[in-house]
C-alpha cells in the first residue's frame, strides 16, 4: 500500500536521524576523552552510492522534482505545499525543504505532489517551485 | 599529535612513557574503543535502514537521503542531503571543523580496525 510505504519510510527515517544523533554525541565524548578532535572515518552508506540509473530518465523526473526545492530568499519566509493524498488535498507550511523533498520522494498513485511554492511574510505566493497538473 | 604517529611497542611505552601516562592513555583507550564499536554499530544499523528505505521504495540511488541532524564526520555539515560519493572524499575527517586534525595520522585505533 503506497499509504503505508510513507509510514514506513518516515518511521525508517526518525530512527535513522536518531542513530546520527547518537553518533553525533558518540564523536563529541570521543573528541572529550582524546583531548582534541578524533580523526574518525565513517564507513560507506548505501546513501553514498549514485544511481545507476540513465542520466536521461534521472534528469527527466527526480532531479526535476528536487532541483526546484532551492533555499529561501531574503524575502520569503517558508514552502507552501498543496498535495493530495488518498482523495484528500492538503496544504502545508514549511520552513524547511527537508520534509518536502520527502514527499516529492514518496509520490505514488495514492500521493501526489500538486504545487510548492515559497511564500512572503504576509502568506503571498512568491514563486511556484513544482506544480504538477493532476 | 602534528608530527606522524609511530607505531608504539610494548617496549616503547615501558620505557618511553610515564606509568601515570600510561595508565591514563589505557584508560581513554579502552572508552574510545568502546564508543568507536557504538558508532560502527550505529552505522551498520542506519546502512540496514537505507537498504530498506530503498526497498519500499522500489529504486536504489535515487532517495534524497536526509543529511544528519546534527554534524558528524564524513558528512557536509552545510549539505541538506547526503551528497552521494561524499564518504571517499570525506573520509578521515573530524567532525569538528577544526583544521588541525588535518595534519594528524590515522592512529591505530581507527574503528574500521578495532571493531572486528
Amino acid at each position: 500500500m503506497p499509504d503505508e510505504s510513507s509510514i514506513r519510510v518516515n518511521t525508517l527515517l526518525l530512527e535513522r536521524e536518531a542513530l546520527f544523533v547518537r553518533i553525533h554525541e558518540i564523536e563529541q565524548a570521543t573528541a572529550t576523552i582524546f583531548g582534541e578532535p578524533y580523526p574518525f572515518t565513517r564507513p560507506v552508506l548505501p546513501s553514498d552510492q549514485r544511481s545507476k540509473r540513465k542520466s536521461t530518465a534521472r534528469s527527466g523526473t527526480a532531479a526535476s522534482k528536487d532541483k526546484p526545492l532551492r533555499k529561501l530568499d531574503l524575502d520569503e519566509v517558508a514552502y507552501r505545499v498543496t498535495y493530495r493524498q488518498l482523495g484528500q488535498t492538503r496544504t502545508e507550511t514549511h520552513d524547511t525543504p527537508d520534509a518536502l523533498r520527502t514527499l516529492l520522494a514518496s509520490q505514488s498513485a495514492q500521493l501526489q505532489v500538486l504545487l510548492i511554492e515559497t511564500i512572503t511574510a504576509d502568506g503571498a505566493s512568491k514563486t511556484v517551485l513544482h506544480s504538477a497538473t493532476a | 599529535m602534528a608530527k606522524k604517529t609511530a607505531s608504539l611497542s610494548f617496549r616503547d611505552i615501558v620505557l618511553g612513557a610515564d606509568a601515570d601516562v600510561i595508565r591514563q592513555a589505557l584508560e581513554a583507550r579502552v572508552q574510545i574503543d568502546q564508543l568507536i564499536a557504538e558508532r560502527q554499530a550505529a552505522y551498520e544499523r542506519i546502512a540496514a535502514l537505507e537498504t530498506q528505505v530503498e526497498d519500499v521504495l522500489g529504486e536504489t540511488g535515487v532517495f534524497p537521503f536526509p543529511a544528519p541532524p546534527l554534524p558528524v564526520a564524513g558528512f557536509d555539515p552545510k549539505a541538506d542531503t547526503v551528497t552521494r560519493g561524499a564518504a571517499k572524499k570525506s573520509s578521515g575527517r573530524p567532525a569538528s571543523s577544526s583544521a588541525s586534525a588535518e595534519d594528524d595520522e590515522t592512529p591505530a585505533t581507527d574503528d574500521t580496525e578495532t571493531d572486528s
